[in-house]
């Protein structure tokens, strides 16, 4: 059997009907049984290996047998993407999940405030930037026929006499029939392709199998990698990349992993036919997988071609002529399928994606400016007129294809014009990064970088590829524009160092992403914009929380005819059902609620496009283009960050308090420190006076032999009574230092105070004779019961009546004693009539060891130890001990302490009965 | 690890592949040498491009499901 033009292109034809059979009973499959094994992530994975095309099934070879390892770059770029899903990817799927994105456009026009004009614009460039990659497959699909055409004498048939540019027309024209009668049958984006995706995991399936069997007759035909590299190397070729790692290699694996994203096909698999974002999970590494095993055998098959084939055979086609030669007809046949099936997928899927963003964004929108009219028709009025759209749109992509493949078909490889595609839909790239990164990014500066990179690239990549056929084209190239050298395609502003790759991707991504972003800066959102930017990039933190763009009023019969329009009647009617069944209102009566207004329009936006639905929605609710939910939702936002603000600068705020009692303790630390110390001296100095006196006295005892009785006697007595004093000064160290810890314990119950008064003032009665002073009774309360020690409270009256008499200078000293009962506080009094403290005096009275200048000149001074115990005492009694202010006469110190709860002044008589103790302290 | 480094983790290795595939890294190994034939820029590439693959399969297990995070969250926060 010798195979013909006529034979491989009858299996091809049997070919498709396969995979229309597939598409088919795929449909199928998920209408009755839930999508099943086709929602499957392998099936996922492998409908993304619609990237690699017949660019990678043949030109990947010729890449590799021209420039070496530079071919895996474009396989390198996506694996880098993939494996980065994270951050990228799921973001992608996850907001166009929830926003109905239909397509790249869509995407961009919704993020940007649904602006129709962007969705217009990337729609056009993106039709105009995949012209030269559609050509590439035809040029592919064509010169593979004419390879096994020209293989044999008889190897024409019936396309003897037929040129490039016939063939190529041919297969354009049976793309666009298999293309419209497979992706054209249904409306809903969402929904139609299940098929489809089955046909193209079957294709890439097909092609990855034909690859590996044409690798493995290589290296069994060329004995071997190791044998086929050597002898390679034997000829001459250069098999180490020398040259490779330049500028080239960068700008090709950034062009790959941009394409990845921003191809309408790559966009429209990946993204638009995700079933299930963890789908994306096994799609990381599988998809990898799947390029890594088709680049394997690519430089072998290569080496092997270059150093069997015959001077002057086309690289690219060696994948298919190799096993030509070698009389593997089978094999050849099965090559030439394979490279078919990449051919097909691609163009298949690459035009249904662009032929939905045509009819979107494009047709609808000039349909809905001209049927200002609200006539609903009979609802397939508009799925007709989408589907015709449709199917014109691939009509003129396949087109545009074939215009592009012949003007250029001088040019021998097929790399270099997919990489024109490729640089081409990567100036989507910063728009989309901005969309998915950058809150701040605006509609006019993504407009604007879009255009600009799209000019750069126009003028720098796609132009030049006209050089070969168009002498206009070529002087340009030579000279510039009217002579200005520094407008030269592809030495823009005198940059001419580096490869014209890599130049036009530098210049016209530069220019996109800085006209971005300075664009950005300068201009400012519409409230729409900045709801969606607010979408876009919450996304990731709250799923779909999105709000309701449109809200206002509107009559469910107003709503029901726009849906019925675009979305026919029974998925209309199934949705106001839903919606009637959910609100439990009878399906006439319904109030549209802004939720369903916003679930039309998501339904919409999944037919016709986001910016559409929105456009098609605001022509029947009434109410402005913002609406008073983006309002609160914007308000929510400035909310949060007024909150946000105000909570730093509460905790600021806590930190400068902390600070101040931080310093605060610090300055009482610093503080007790410092009385310690005085304390320590002043103890040591009151005990030095003593036992100096002790030390001195004793000393002449022991030296004077010859005292008298008397002395001697006079001085023990004195030793004696420093003793005493010694003693009774450490005693209230101790007390004072005990008191001050909370160490004494003793146990306060309910006493009679004035007992313990009169007592008191019985036990200095001697003193106040000695003195000669007279203790005068004032006022007092005839019964106060209080929570107390009776020998404390003791000890603190004694301390106040004697120092009253002690320090009393008057002529004729008095001393008054008075209490009384203040609502639930007893008050006792001590008043003299000496000369007072003065004023100075007054604030340090209670400090341990101050006795005034009246008490340093006293001989019967104590240590100035007994206020401040009496003070601690009474503080411990929850009372207050105080120097009264502002008397006129003499000192008046004054106890406060509160009447015990349960006793009242009316029952006194038990509890006075009750004993005091009579050890009383006069130590004070 | 935590979610955090985790998410972290998958960031540095996605680009480690980065610079191992850019120059001045892929330049080190552009030298003469074979390795069962094969020139070693030509073998450190394929490599790579296997562990990367690997890599990535692991990423795949561990990184965490934030479908379900995200419906608690939502369920939390109506």
């Amino acid at each position: 059997m010798t195979l013909t033009a006529d034979f491989v292109i009858a299996t091809a034809v049997a070919y498709v009907g396969l995979l229309f059979l597939v598409a088919f009973l795929g449909d199928r499959h998920t209408r009755n049984r839930q999508g099943g094994f086709l929602r499957s992530p392998f099936v996922y994975t492998l409908s993304i290996s619609v990237y690699c095309t017949s660019w990678t099934f043949y030109g990947a070879v010729g890449t590799a047998a021209r420039t070496g390892l530079e071919f895996t770059t474009i396989y390198l770029g996506p694996t880098l993407v993939f494996i980065g899903w994270w951050f990228i990817l799921r973001r992608l799927v996850r907001i166009s999940h929830d926003q109905r994105i239909t397509s790249i456009a869509d995407l961009l026009s919704s993020r940007f405030g649904k602006s129709s004009p962007l969705g217009v614009l990337v729609t056009i460039l993106a039709v105009i930037a995949i012209a030269p990659y559609i050509a590439l497959q035809l040029k592919a699909v064509t010169s593979s026929i004419q390879a096994i055409a020209g293989s044999s004498e008889y190897g024409h048939g019936s396309i003897e006499g037929w040129d490039e540019v016939g063939l190529a027309f041919g297969v354009a024209a049976g793309m666009a029939l298999f293309t419209i009668l497979f992706g054209t049958r249904n409306v809903d984006a969402k929904e139609q392709h299940h098929g489809v995706v089955a046909a193209i995991a079957l294709e890439a399936v097909v092609k990855l199998t034909a690859l590996i069997a044409v690798g493995v007759f290589v290296l069994y035909a060329g004995g071997g990698l190791e044998n086929i590299f050597t002898r390679a190397a034997e000829q001459g070729l250069n098999i180490h990349a020398t040259e490779t790692f330049g500028d080239r290699w960068i700008a090709t694996m950034l062009l790959a992993a941009s394409a990845i994203i921003c191809l309408p096909r790559q966009f429209q698999v990946t993204v638009v036919e995700n079933s299930d974002e963890s789908h994306l999970r096994t799609a990381s590494w599988a998809f990898p997988a799947y390029m890594l095993a088709m680049s394997l055998f690519i430089v072998p098959i290569a080496l092997y071609g270059l150093t069997t084939m015959p001077e002057g055979s086309n690289p690219d086609m060696f994948t298919l002529t190799l096993p030509l030669a070698a009389g593997q007809e089978g094999l050849a046949l099965f090559a030439f399928i394979g490279g078919f099936s990449s051919a097909t997928s691609m163009i298949i899927l690459e035009s249904i994606a662009l032929s939905i963003m045509v009819s979107n964004h494009i047709v609808v929108p000039v349909m809905l400016r001209f049927s200002a009219d609200d006539s609903p028709g009979d609802g397939l009025g508009v799925r007709r007129l989408i589907l015709n759209a449709r199917r014109l749109s691939i009509l003129l992509i396949l087109f545009l294809g074939f215009s592009y493949f012949s003007l250029t078909r001088t040019s021998d490889a097929l790399a270099p014009i997919g990489l024109i595609s490729f640089a081409g839909v990567a100036q989507f790239l910063p728009a989309i990064l901005a969309a998915l990164f950058w809150r701040d990014a605006s509609t006019k500066a993504a407009v604007a970088g879009v255009t600009i990179g799209f000019i750069v690239w126009f003028w720098s990549s796609f132009l030049p590829s006209f050089a070969s056929s168009s002498p206009l084209v070529a002087e340009i190239m030579q000279n510039g524009p009217a002579g200005l050298a520094w407008l030269r395609p592809q030495a823009l502003f005198g940059l001419d160092r580096l490869d014209p790759l890599a130049h036009a991707v530098f210049w016209s991504l530069f220019l996109n992403t800085t006209v971005l972003i300075v664009g950005s800066l300068i201009t400012s959102q519409s409230a729409l914009e900045h709801v969606q930017a607010a979408i876009f990039l919450n996304v990731a933190r709250h799923g779909s929380g999105e709000p309701n763009p449109l809200r206002g009023s509107a009559t469910a019969d107003d709503l029901f005819l726009v849906a019925r329009r675009v979305l026919g009647h029974q998925r209309a009617f199934d949705l106001f059902r839903e919606e009637a069944r959910q609100t439990g209102t009878a399906w006439t009566s319904i109030e549209p609620s802004p939720n369903f207004i916003h679930r039309l329009e998501r339904e919409l936006a999944g037919s016709i496009g986001a910016a559409s639905a929105h456009v098609m929605l605001s022509k029947v609710v009434s109410g402005g283009v913002i609406s008073l939910e983006e309002v609160m939702q914007m308000a929510d936002e400035t909310q949060q960050a007024i909150e946000h603000s105000q909570a730093l600068e509460r905790a600021s705020a806590q930190l400068r308090a902390t600070a101040e009692k931080l310093e605060i303790a610090n300055r009482q630390l610093r503080l007790v420190d410092q009385q310690k110390d005085e304390f320590l001296s002043q103890v040591s100095h009151e005990v030095r006076t003593p036992m100096t006196a002790i030390r001195a006295f004793s000393e002449i005892l022991l030296s004077e032999d010859e005292l008298d009785q008397a002395a001697s006697r006079k001085f023990i007595s004195t030793i004696h009574k420093e003793s005493l004093r010694l003693t009774s000064l450490l005693d209230e160290i101790l007390d004072l230092s005990a008191l001050e810890r909370g160490e004494r314990v003793w146990e306060s119950r309910p006493i009679n105070a004035e007992e313990t008064l009169d007592q008191a003032m019985r036990v200095c009665d001697a003193l106040a004779r000695q003195n000669r002073t007279r203790m005068v009774s004032g006022p007092r309360a005839s019964v106060a019961i209080v929570s107390a020690d009776a020998d404390r409270l003791s000890q603190v009256l004694i301390n106040l009546i004697s120092n009253a008499i002690k320090y009393n200078d008057a002529e004729n000293p008095e001393v008054v004693i008075r209490s009384r009962i203040d609502g639930e506080q007893y008050i006792i009094e001590v008043a003299d009539n000496g000369s007072g403290i003065p004023e100075e005096e007054r604030g340090r009275i209670f400090d341990k060891f101050y006795r005034g200048r009246n008490g340093e000149a006293a001989s019967y001074a104590g240590a100035g130890l007994g206020l401040p115990i009496s003070q601690q005492i009474i503080a411990r009694m929850r009372g207050t001990l105080e120097l009264v202010p502002n008397t006129t006469v003499g000192a008046c110190f004054r106890a406060t302490l509160p009447l015990a709860e349960q006793e009242k002044p009316s029952e006194p008589e038990e509890e006075a009965r009750k004993p005091a103790s009579k050890r009383l302290r006069t130590s004070v | 690890m935590t979610r955090r480094k985790l998410i972290a983790a998958a960031l540095f290795f996605t680009l480690f592949g980065v610079i191992a595939l850019l120059p001045p890294l892929v330049l080190l190994f552009r030298f003469d040498a074979r390795i069962g034939g094969v020139p070693v820029e030509t073998v450190y590439v394929f490599v790579l491009w296997a562990i990367l693959v690997i890599g990535a399969r692991w990423f795949s297990r561990v990184l965490p499901d934030d479908d379900q995070l995200l419906r608690h969250s939502q369920d939390r926060e109506p």
